[in-house]
Order: C-alpha cells, then sequence, then structure tokens
C-alpha cells in the first residue's frame, strides 16, 4: 500500500509532488508568506492613518490612491491568499486524508494542480504591485462596478485575472476533500464518529463549490466591460450595477464561512483534546455546521441594505441573518460549555484556542446590529463594520490558525514549537489585537466611514476619536514585533535536531487517526502501515473503566 | 510510484459510487451554479432593457444555430454509444464512435465560428449593445468548454486509449465520467439555444 | 451491467436521440406561433427545453439510475439555483412597488433605443479614477 523503493527526482518530490502532505505544506508556506505581505501592507496603511493626516496631502507617504491600492489589496491577500489556502488548502490538504484512514486525496494529481492554480493567481496579484507607474486594483477588496471599471490603469484587470486562477483552484480543491471525506472513509468511519474538524471542512468545500461560481461570472462580466466595453454594469448601457452587487455577495457571503468553518474545526479538535473529555453537544455541533452551510446562502444581501432595497426584501434577509445567528451560538455555546468540568491543560494551542472563544463571540455579538437593518443604516460602511469582521477573522480565524500551527507542528516535523516562547506571543498577540480592533467600535459608532486614506480628518463626527487612530497604529506595529518571536520559534524549531524526548507520534495523547496511526511525519506515500479500523467517536477522553485518559478511534 | 486510492474503479457499497463519478457531479453541480449565474444575469438585463434583446435576436441565424444544435445532440448520442462499445469491449467501435463525436464537436466550432464571424464583420461587437454583449459571453463561454470536451475527448480517443489495455475499467469509468461532462455541455446548449435565439 | 442489459439499452439511446431532434424541431416550429401573452411564449418554450434536457439527464447521463448522494447532491444545488435566479427579480419588483427610486436615474433615462450604445454617454469615463 506505501513504500516504494522509486527514487523521485527533486522537481517531482518537492515541486510536483501528488502527496497531499507535502502539497499541504506547499500551501501553508506560501499562504504564510502572503498573510505576512497582506501585514506589512496594513502597517503601512495604519502608520499613514496615524501620523500623516494632519500634515496636509503632500507630505504624506502614500497618496490617497495608493491608499486605496493597499487597502483593496490587503483585503484580497488577506481572503483569497491568505486564510482561505491555509485553513482549506494548508489545513485541509494535510489532515484530511490522515483524520480518515486514506492514503492520499482522491484525486492527487489534481490536489496539485489546484496548488499550482493557486500558486499562478498569487503571482498575478503580486505581479499588480510592479506595473510600471500605475497602482495594482484599488477599488476595494469587493471590486464594485462602476468604480472598478472606471478606475484608470490595469491594476483591476490584473485582480480580475488573478481571481480565475483561484476560484479555479478552489473548484478543484474543495472537490477533492469532498470525495475524499464521502469515499475514502475506513471501516468503522461512520459519520457520526467523524471529528468536528472533518465536518467543517465538509461544509465548507460544499460552500466553495456553489458559491464561487457566481463570483466567476461576475468577474467574466467585469472583465468584458473593462477588456471589451460592454455595458454590463453600465446603467447607461441598459446594465445594471446592482447586478455585480448580487453575484459578488452571493459568493461573498458564503466566503465568510469558509473562513470561519474550518477555524472552529480546529479549534474544536484542539479543545476536546486539552480538556480530556469528550465535547459536550457534538450532533448539535454537526447539525449546526449543515445548517449555517445552508442558510449562508440566503442572506447576502445583508451587505446591501443601503442599496435601496424594498421594505419586503430588508425584512427577509434581515429575518435569514437573524436565523443564522442561531446554529453559530450553537457552535460556540457547544465549546464553551464543553469545558466545564475539563482537565484542562493550558499548552499554547490551547490558549490560542480558548481566546478563540470570547474573541469570535465578539465577533460575532458586533454582527448583529449590522444585521438589523435599521442599526444598520448608521453602521453600513463605517469602522464598526471593520472591527467586526476583523475580529472574527484575525483574533478569530487567525488565533485559530496559530492554535493548529502549534498544535499539528509535531506531527508535520516530529518536534513540538518551544511553550515559552509560544505563550508570549499568545498573550502579545491577544492584547495587541484587542488594541488594534476595539476601538474601531468606538469610531463606528460616531459615523466614521471606512477607506478614508486620511482616518476621518476632514469630519466634525471623527474629531473626538481621531486620536485612537495612532493607539491602534501602534498596536499594529506592537503586534508585528510579537510575531516577529512566532516566526523565530517557528524556523529554530524547524531546523533543529529532534531531542529525544520528542519520539512520540502522539504528544498530546490525542484520540484521532492522525495522532494514533501515523508516525510523526506520517510516512510518504500512502501515510499508514497498517490501514486502521475505527470502532468509536472521535473524542473518547476519560472513558469509564479505562486505564489511559484517551480511548483512541481505532484501538480495538 | 502511484499509490492505491481506494474506490477508483470500484464502488464504494454505502454511497453505491467510484470517485471520479463523485467528482465530476460535483464540478457539474458548480457549472450548473455558473451557467445559472449567466442566465439570471441575462434576465436581468433584458427586463431592464428589452428592445435591443428583441432587435438582436431578429438578425441571428436560427437554421445555422438549429443545426448545431441538432449536431451537438448528435456528438452526445455518440458519446453514449462509444461509451456503450466499451462495456462490450468493442474497441474499434469506440473509436468509431468517438471520432464522431469529435468530428461533431469541430463542425460546432466551425458553424459557431461563421456565427460570429459574420456578426463582427458587420459591425456587431460585443460593446455594441447589451444584447450583443450577453450573446458573445454566454455563447463564448459555451464553445471554451466545447474547447476543453474537445482536449480531453482528443485524449482520451488518441494517446489516453492505452489505458484499455491495461485498465479496461478503468478507463471505460473514465470514458464514462467524461461523458457526463459533455452531456452537460450539450444540455446548457438546450437552454441557451431557445433563450438567446428562440424566446 | 450484463451484455443484456446494454443492448436493450442501445434501443433506448437511440430513441431518446430521435426524440431530441423531433423536440428541437418543435421548439423551432413553436416560435411561428403567435401567443397572445409574453408569459406563454416563454413558458411553451421553457418547457420544451426542460423536457428535451430531462431526456439527456436521465437517459444519456444515467440520472435514471443513479445514487441518493447524486439527488441530494444535484437537488440542493438546484435549490441554491433557484434562489439565486429568483432573489434580483423578487428585488426589483420590491423596490419598484415599494415606490422606492432604487435606480439613481430615472427608467426612461437609461432604455436604449435597441441599436449602437455609446460607451461615451457615460458621464464617466475609464480613467477618471
Amino acid at each position: 500500500m506505501s513504500s516504494d523503493n522509486h527514487q523521485e527526482s527533486f522537481i517531482r518530490k518537492y515541486i510536483f509532488s501528488i502527496d497531499h502532505k507535502w502539497i499541504g505544506i506547499q500551501y501553508g508556506i506560501t499562504s504564510l508568506f502572503f498573510l505576512l505581505f497582506g501585514f506589512i501592507l496594513m502597517m503601512i496603511m495604519r502608520y499613514q492613518l496615524a501620523y500623516n493626516v494632519n500634515t496636509g496631502l503632500e507630505k504624506d507617504i502614500i497618496s490617497p490612491d495608493m491608499y486605496n491600492a493597499l487597502g483593496a489589496m490587503h483585503g484580497t491577500i488577506m481572503v483569497f491568499l491568505g486564510v482561505v489556502p491555509m485553513v482549506v488548502g494548508a489545513f485541509g490538504n494535510y489532515l484530511v486524508p490522515l483524520q480518515v484512514g486514506a492514503p492520499d486525496m482522491a484525486f492527487p494529481k489534481l490536489n496539485m494542480a489546484s496548488y499550482w492554480l493557486y500558486f499562478v493567481g498569487g503571482v498575478v496579484m503580486l505581479a499588480s504591485f510592479f506595473i510600471p507607474d500605475q497602482l495594482p486594483a484599488h477599488s476595494g477588496w469587493t471590486s464594485y462596478v462602476p468604480l472598478a471599471t472606471l478606475s484608470s490603469g490595469p491594476g483591476q484587470t490584473f485582480w480580475l485575472f488573478g481571481m480565475i486562477w483561484l476560484i479555479a483552484s478552489s473548484l478543484l480543491g474543495s472537490t477533492n476533500i469532498i470525495v475524499t471525506i464521502l469515499q475514502l472513509r475506513v471501516k468503522g468511519l461512520t459519520w457520526m464518529r467523524l471529528p468536528f474538524f472533518i465536518w467543517a471542512q465538509l461544509v465548507t468545500s460544499f460552500l466553495l463549490l456553489l458559491a464561487f461560481p457566481p463570483l466567476q461570472a461576475a468577474a467574466i462580466f467585469q472583465l468584458s466591460d473593462i477588456v471589451l466595453g460592454t455595458g454590463f454594469f453600465d446603467p447607461w448601457a441598459g446594465g445594471s450595477v446592482l447586478l455585480y452587487q448580487h453575484l459578488f455577495w452571493f459568493l461573498a457571503h458564503p466566503e465568510v464561512y469558509v473562513l470561519i468553518l474550518p477555524a472552529l474545526g480546529i479549534v474544536a479538535e484542539i479543545i476536546a483534546n486539552n480538556i480530556r473529555k469528550p465535547l459536550w453537544g457534538y450532533k448539535s455541533m454537526v447539525y449546526s455546521s449543515i445548517w449555517l452551510g445552508f442558510m449562508s446562502f440566503i442572506v447576502w444581501a445583508h451587505h446591501m441594505f443601503l442599496t435601496g432595497m424594498g421594505t419586503t426584501m430588508a425584512s427577509f434577509f434581515m429575518i435569514t441573518t437573524m436565523i443564522i445567528s442561531i446554529p453559530s451560538v450553537v457552535i460556540l455555546s457547544a465549546l464553551f460549555l464543553s469545558l466545564w468540568g475539563g482537565k484542562i491543560r493550558f499548552n499554547t494551542p490551547m490558549l490560542f484556542a480558548l481566546s478563540f472563544l470570547p474573541m469570535f463571540g465578539i465577533g460575532g455579538l458586533t454582527g448583529l446590529p449590522l444585521g438589523l437593518a435599521t442599526a444598520d443604516i448608521h453602521l453600513h460602511d463605517t469602522y464598526y463594520v471593520i472591527g467586526h469582521f476583523h475580529y472574527v477573522v484575525a483574533p478569530g480565524t487567525i488565533f485559530a490558525i496559530f492554535a493548529g500551527i502549534y498544535y499539528w507542528f509535531p506531527k508535520i516535523t516530529g518536534k513540538t514549537m518551544n511553550e515559552t516562547l509560544g505563550k508570549i506571543h499568545f498573550w502579545g498577540s491577544l492584547v495587541c489585537m484587542n488594541g488594534i480592533f476595539m476601538p474601531m467600535f468606538l469610531q463606528g459608532l460616531t459615523g466614521l466611514s471606512r477607506r478614508m486614506a486620511n482616518g476621518g480628518y476632514d469630519y466634525a463626527h471623527a474629531r473626538e476619536v481621531l486620536w485612537l487612530n495612532e493607539v491602534m497604529s501602534i498596536s499594529a506595529f506592537l503586534l508585528f514585533a510579537f510575531q516577529l518571536i512566532y516566526i523565530f520559534n517557528f524556523f529554530w524549531t524547524l531546523f533543529r535536531k529532534r531531542y529525544s524526548t520528542e519520539n512520540d507520534p502522539n504528544p498530546w495523547q490525542s484520540t484521532t487517526i492522525e495522532w494514533t496511526d501515523a508516525t510523526s511525519p506520517p510516512l510518504g506515500h500512502g501515510n499508514f502501515e497498517k490501514i486502521p479500523t475505527v470502532y468509536r467517536g472521535a473524542y473518547e477522553y476519560s472513558v469509564v473503566g479505562h486505564e489511559k485518559d484517551f480511548y483512541p478511534q481505532t484501538e480495538e | 510510484m502511484d499509490i492505491e486510492i481506494p474506490y477508483n474503479v470500484d464502488e464504494r457499497e454505502d454511497t453505491g459510487l467510484y470517485n471520479s463519478k463523485l467528482g465530476i457531479w460535483l464540478f457539474l453541480a458548480s457549472e450548473i451554479m455558473l451557467f445559472g449565474a449567466l442566465f439570471s444575469s441575462y434576465i436581468i438585463l433584458r427586463l431592464n432593457d428589452p428592445l435591443p434583446f428583441l432587435q438582436g435576436q431578429a438578425k441571428l441565424n436560427v437554421p445555422l444555430a438549429t443545426l448545431n444544435t441538432a449536431i451537438l445532440i448528435l456528438s452526445s448520442v455518440t458519446f453514449v454509444m462509444s461509451w456503450v462499445s466499451l462495456k462490450l469491449k468493442d474497441i474499434s467501435k469506440f473509436r468509431i464512435y468517438m471520432g464522431i463525436t469529435m468530428l461533431c464537436s469541430f463542425l460546432f466550432l466551425v458553424i459557431k465560428y461563421f456565427e460570429y464571424e459574420s456578426k463582427l464583420s458587420n459591425g456587431y461587437t460585443p460593446a455594441y449593445n447589451n444584447f450583443y454583449a450577453v450573446y458573445f459571453v454566454v455563447t463564448g463561454l459555451h464553445a471554451i468548454h466545447i474547447i476543453g470536451g474537445i482536449i480531453v475527448n482528443g485524449y482520451l480517443w488518441l494517446p489516453g486509449l492505452k489505458m484499455w489495455d491495461t485498465e479496461p475499467e478503468r478507463f471505460t469509468n473514465r470514458i464514462e465520467v467524461a461523458g457526463l461532462y459533455w452531456h452537460f455541455v450539450d444540455l446548457v446548449w438546450i437552454f441557451v439555444f431557445p433563450s438567446i435565439y428562440l424566446l | 451491467m450484463s451484455e443484456h442489459n446494454i443492448e436493450s439499452h442501445i434501443k433506448v439511446y437511440w430513441n431518446v436521440f430521435y426524440a431530441l431532434l423531433a423536440f428541437t424541431a418543435l421548439t423551432v416550429g413553436v416560435t411561428y406561433i403567435e401567443f397572445n401573452s409574453v408569459f406563454w411564449t416563454f413558458f411553451v418554450g421553457l418547457s420544451i427545453a426542460c423536457i428535451k434536457g430531462y431526456l439527456v439527464a436521465a437517459y444519456f447521463m444515467h440520472l435514471n439510475d443513479e445514487t441518493k448522494t447524486i439527488y441530494y447532491l444535484l437537488g440542493m444545488t438546484i435549490f441554491f439555483l433557484a434562489v439565486m435566479m429568483r432573489m434580483p427579480l423578487q428585488w426589483k419588483n420590491s423596490a419598484e412597488s415599494s415606490g422606492e427610486n432604487y435606480l439613481p436615474y430615472a427608467i426612461e433615462d437609461k432604455a436604449t433605443d435597441g441599436g449602437y450604445v455609446e460607451k461615451t454617454k457615460s458621464k464617466n469615463k475609464k480613467g477618471d479614477y
């Protein structure tokens, strides 16, 4: 089943690999680079916001157009090149086959293709920064028409072209994950014995599969408008501006659930492992994630409350948005309630996973006024929105990513990252994240609009909260400093020798297949010496009568 | 070099499917959403401003498009027959039927070329008005899907045929899966033809 | 599948082919009939298309004998497709009936005469931003 003595060329093994583990690592390295790049773009913006608004435009380090470009590309890169490839491409590709007991993904060559399509899309997006004398796309990550079609330069065309590659990559990847989960589960791994991480990846992949095509259509139309001169979105040609928004948000709302669901999956795994008891309400979590996935397709227009929609439509989308908060609350509550009575181990992954809960809670709660059409009239397009979505993605998903990296690092490399450095990284990041995003709610409540290069300097209603710009920027720079500690820890652990204490392939004493049946790192080509069979659920910790405090899924 | 992935050829008991069949249906589901988005946009644009659509439609060459429809339907049935030939282990029949399918697909594109040429040379570009924008983008995207199909079918017809000697069931499955894609392309045209040319 | 089964299927496939050709002819023929309402024109035209589509899907794509997994997948897709197609229309109706001017310009301004649309009709040109 697994090993062969075939000596693979360097290119076959490390560049055009069809091994899901190496592809997962490729996705991971590339997306970490893009996350860092997106962070740096944000720091330039924050410097501008904190220090240059009073000095007059000539002294600003970046022009307003450049600020817009940074903003648009920060959003695009973080969402499409950073977070999604990390949670789905890296974590999904690496762990899904291992957790279901499969030798690889269902379509290994397609997997390789999906990575390289992502890579090309990333190169195109990066290339847009280097067009001579021209800006990258500068019409927001949302690329609304008519601004996007009328803005100068080829930057937007690059953006659209890059998106086509990224969407193709995503479609292939999601197909692969769904087929792997449905078809390649080992004997005994029934639906309700799957780790919650797998359920999260399954629902996420369905969202990616069915929601991306309308954005593809929108990108084709917009590209056609810019390059061929068509009038799809041009009202004077009988086109419709709102059509773009419908098509865009039809994807982009499920997209935000794509950002959060895998993170919930990662957090669930780590919490279950570190409380040494089963997750409370596993079944409710599973049904809630399915319900969440389904509902995410019928809430999109809550991003469009201020486009002049009729009251019937506003009510419909408001109601569905309120309903969709229920499954998210169920999942979060189940995770909180699981902590009760647990023998909690506070290692670095657990610290990140635990802090995810209240941080995501803040993000979710602040989403409620935005979902109410009346309150949204005041809050739409203000800093309140930026605060809300960053809370869910930054101290939300990105903390889950950190948690996952610290947690699965020993599986991937056979070495555990340093705990002390990890804890410093954690506390620093937690404080700084809140320092950046909490003030945004205050700014937004005064009515301060987003996407303004001078941070609201011209507006009387923003005067009292302008000082917060400097607070947020300093927090951002400090946050960067703490990430340096993490980067050091990451590379130092990666390149040092394995300690004699690191011989256990299951250092966290977990129950799931990737820990109990695979070596650290797992065998190339085939993952398992012997195909495992599953006998019980995924979270059998502290089982009465069993000597160890964990009962692996595959133990007879 | 290649690891043995379970259920590549045999069907898994509880789902009743082999991997690539599930994979292709998932892909087709996403394509349904893509063409659905295009149709939805077509409806909106036409309701916004119907006149260009009515005028432009009158200028389209319906007989030629009907011929194209018939050609595509023929290619669909010959594709199924090529799969049946494989099931009956008749490789020469497979070659013939797949060859007819390839021929039909090329004919479709040739006729499409003449259609486009007659519009473009008279100045009716996609930028002319929204009817032509929709016409060119929708039929153009469909044509791109035909080209994709030609590439895959061509590969299976010629170099890919080698797999028949070593793994006949896996090859038959490949033809079935490619057939599902091809039938879907035909299905899309079945809706595009009346919506754009006739109604 | 046994050979016997396949042989009977062959007949079915060719019958479906002839049916599809017949419906194609019908679909073109029907365009010559003047229905009084737009609704009936579209209804008849699209129904014929749906029948043809059903024939291709059920027989050529073997959907008749497919598994529950595929049926669920397609059912879900069709549901979301219906939402995506219906909603923008419902939006338009709702905005118009609420009496809100949801377009930043009067409707008469934007209807074209069916001919060439000069893009310079747009008040703003590319490159302004």
